[in-house]
């Protein structure tokens, strides 16, 4: 019995999530392959847009992927592994579906200011103030009302998890929380611990500020809300693909999970140390002190053992599963695993990207050597690596799995998917790289101008390589991006339109129980009070004391007024 | 099993090698190469657009055009920009480098002049530059360009963008031109 059999409801929640994640997901692809063209001066007089629209562009790619596409993706994502791994219906489906409703408003009001910029007879004015949305740009209100109804909504979704777990608990006291619903109530700790700052930031400044009520704000500040938030919301992205590599990699390589309890271990380290970081974003931000950014170095250092951890666990169960299969030798049984079927590759290849992300996310968080990459190219070339295929290609092999159960339906074009992963990891390979090395170089980002031609390569000395070279190679891996993208989408949508009940399904959702289950763990770890109530103190302590000192000259000083975009 | 169903199987297990093949092969020599390149930099000197970083070992055969007051600086483009000063001047603040550009749109599309980078004859990079602002056909600006030189240094090489305006881009003309013997005055 499929899910969509067991829990029609709740399968028909996720379809809607999916399906927005997916139109996003197109949209904000598309958005990805213009940007990647013009930026690098390939067919650039082709393209419909000039530098003005770049950063229209760019704020499209960034909120359509970074902010839609991801939390509804979760969002319904988590709707299925509560369901499934408690074994019960959500508790109140009404809950949920306004929840859904609040983000997919949010996401229209936004979207709408974003294709302004296009298309100005849209309603309201054009909001090209890019994903992290900083003071002193303004956009149109509507852009951030509509950010805050996407955050609200999802605040209302993720309370219908834990009003379902209480349901649960009441008819199982005593019992350890199963794994998924464990991982996905921790991370909606960190969301709901994390999203306070961004809400202080829409609702108490820029909402206001944007419809003209105050006339300024203090940038520090509302960048420090912002970052309050910023660094967390990646752990939002990275906690569902690790949802998928612990409990559903495993399965699908032929084994089982090697430990339930580090895998708990692994998420109650992201509640507590998640949030209080996000001074590393600001190492460059003047009016913090040295001591804070330095505090908050240390902890986004500690985050690396999460991640250490669960390279460990993940592989380890790989390797379980592979010798079931009859692999064998030292790395003999990588051969083993199931590299043809797309919902594995993509998810196993998305975990390898990861690993490189993290270790340039490291000289991202060191505070001397980030000075060296800056708002260089180096930092979205990190970022692809992470959010884009950390999340992003783990989601597309979730979705080869888990579109079959909710829709019922058998996966079309088989071929095409198993080699969609593939082109993802090249096009990705030859983009990152090409950025890492071309913010090394001293390229900046944001900038819709090449910056290879003129003054050429001389305020730019690229340690190996040229410049034109690594924008080739970006135009390259974008655009093998964006045909890996489409394929997923042909395959999704040919799945999705295709008559029901044509074949039997030939996906199996069971999940089998780790290797080393949740008795062999200290009951502590479930305890998430305890867990939260540590997370805000260390927040408290990362952010108490400097927030204090901005918010003690004038709330609203040194303020900027609004600089209209 | 029919030999059809057996010769699909074996034709997708072929594709799926050959595709995990280049799948890992080619970001394996990308950043196989990448890292053999930076280590080759880093312990041997090699590589890049200017391998020799702001410190030149090698006594290279000047090949910039010289230039002088009065000379065109892009001779190529259709705007004229006519070196009218160049000179060191000393201070109790420091040495600075003053560059001053005469430019004439005598084009026909919207024009730019970009004064850039700054090489000293020691071979130091002094980042600064000026720009004017977009020129319509017919305009005149006089640009001048401020740098401060390290102690001691007189500067060698300017490099200069010409930017015309074409649709939604740019048609850049780049050229470093050289100084020789350029006045000092307090």
């Amino acid at each position: 019995m499929t899910f969509i059999d067991k829990y029609p409801n709740e399968a028909k929640l996720v379809r809607w999530h999916f399906g927005v994640g997916f139109i996003a997901l197109a949209i904000g692809g598309l958005f990805g392959l213009v940007q990647a063209l013009y930026r690098t001066g390939f067919f650039r007089s082709a393209l419909p847009i000039n530098a003005t629209d770049y950063y229209t562009v760019l704020t499209g790619h960034g909120v359509l992927l970074a902010l839609v596409f991801t939390t509804f993706l979760i969002c319904g994502f988590f709707v299925w592994a509560v369901t499934r791994s408690l074994g019960r219906p959500l508790a109140h489906q009404r809950v949920a579906w306004v929840g859904f409703l609040s983000m997919l408003v949010g996401t229209v009001l936004a979207t709408l200011t974003i294709l302004n910029g296009f298309a100005p007879a849209l309603p309201f004015e054009s909001a090209d103030v890019l994903y992290t949305f900083y003071a002193p740009l303004k956009g149109h209100p509507a852009f951030y009302v509509g950010a805050a109804l996407l955050i609200v909504g999802s605040w209302v979704v993720g309370a219908e998890y834990f009003l379902t777990y209480r349901e649960w608990r009441a008819d199982n006291p005593g019992e350890r929380i199963p794994l998924q619903t464990f991982m996905v109530l921790a991370t909606f700790i960190m969301w709901y611990l994390s999203t306070l700052g961004v809400a202080v930031e829409v609702l108490v400044f820029l909402v206001p500020w944007s419809l003209g009520w105050i006339s300024q704000v203090d940038p520090l500040l509302t960048r420090t809300l912002f970052w309050y938030f910023g660094h967390p919301v990646v752990y939002f992205w990275l906690l569902p693909a690790y949802v998928a590599w612990y409990t559903i990699l495993p399965k699908l390589a032929g084994g089982r999970l090697l430990s339930d309890p580090l895998a708990r271990v692994v998420f109650v380290l992201f509640v507590l140390l998640s949030t209080p970081v996000g001074f590393h974003h600001q190492y460059l931000d003047p009016g913090i002190a040295d001591g804070f950014k330095f505090i908050a170095m240390t902890n986004t250092m500690m985050l690396l053992l999460p991640s250490f951890l669960t390279a460990f666990t993940v592989v380890a169960s790989l390797e379980h599963g592979a010798r079931q299969r009859g692999g064998g030798g030292y790395f003999g049984w990588l051969r083993a695993l199931p590299w043809g079927e797309p919902a594995f590759s993509a998810m196993a290849l998305a975990g390898l990207v990861f690993a490189a992300g993290g270790f340039s996310g490291m000289i991202n968080a060191g505070m001397n050597i980030n000075y060296l990459i800056h708002n260089t190219l180096w930092v979205p070339g990190h970022f692809h690596l992470t959010v884009g295929t950390a999340f992003g290609l783990t989601m597309m092999g979730v979705s080869y799995w888990l579109v079959p159960q909710i829709t019922g339906k058998r996966l079309q074009h088989k071929t095409i998917a198993a080699i969609q992963p593939y082109i993802w990891f090249v096009g990705m390979t030859l983009m990152s790289n090409a950025m890492h090395r071309g913010g090394l170089a001293g390229l900046p980002r944001r900038t819709a101008e090449p910056l290879f031609r003129g003054e050429g390569a001389a305020p730019f000395d690229p340690v190996f390589g040229t410049i034109a070279e690594m924008q080739l190679q970006i135009a390259v891996g974008g655009t093998l991006l964006f045909v890996s993208l489409a394929l997923f989408l042909v395959v999704m949508a040919g799945t999705w339109l295709t008559q029901s009940g044509v074949a039997r399904l030939s996906v199996n959702g069971a999940i089998p129980a780790p290797l080393s289950g949740p008795e062999d763990s200290p009951r502590i770890l479930d305890n998430l009070k305890v867990w939260t109530a540590i997370a805000v103190l260390l927040v408290v302590i990362a952010y108490g004391l400097p927030l204090w000192s901005m918010i003690a000259d004038g709330v609203l000083l040194p303020g900027s007024g609004p600089f209209p975009v | 099993m029919t030999d059809t169903d057996e010769d699909d199987d074996v034709t997708r297990r072929w594709l799926i090698r050959a595709l995990i093949g280049l799948g890992f092969g080619i970001p394996i020599a990308i950043e196989g190469a990448t890292l053999l390149g930076m280590l080759d930099s880093q312990l041997f000197g090699g590589g890049g657009d200017d391998s020799d970083g702001n410190e030149s070992d090698e006594t290279a055969t000047p090949t910039e055009p010289v230039v002088a007051v009065g000379d065109e600086l892009l001779p190529g483009t259709a705007p004229a920009e006519t070196l009218t000063d160049a000179a060191v001047v000393t201070g109790d603040d420091g040495r600075r480098f003053e560059v001053t550009v005469a430019v004439e749109n005598t084009g026909e599309r919207a024009y730019e002049l970009r004064l850039g980078v700054v090489r000293t004859a020691d071979g130091t990079r002094v980042d600064g530059g000026a720009s004017t602002d977009s020129l319509e056909p017919g305009a005149s600006t006089a640009l001048t360009a401020t740098y401060d030189l390290p102690d001691g240094e007189t500067p060698a090489t300017l490099s200069v963008v010409g930017a015309e305006s074409v649709g939604t881009g740019e048609r850049i003309t780049q050229r470093t031109v050289r100084f020789e013997d350029v006045p000092v005055r307090d």
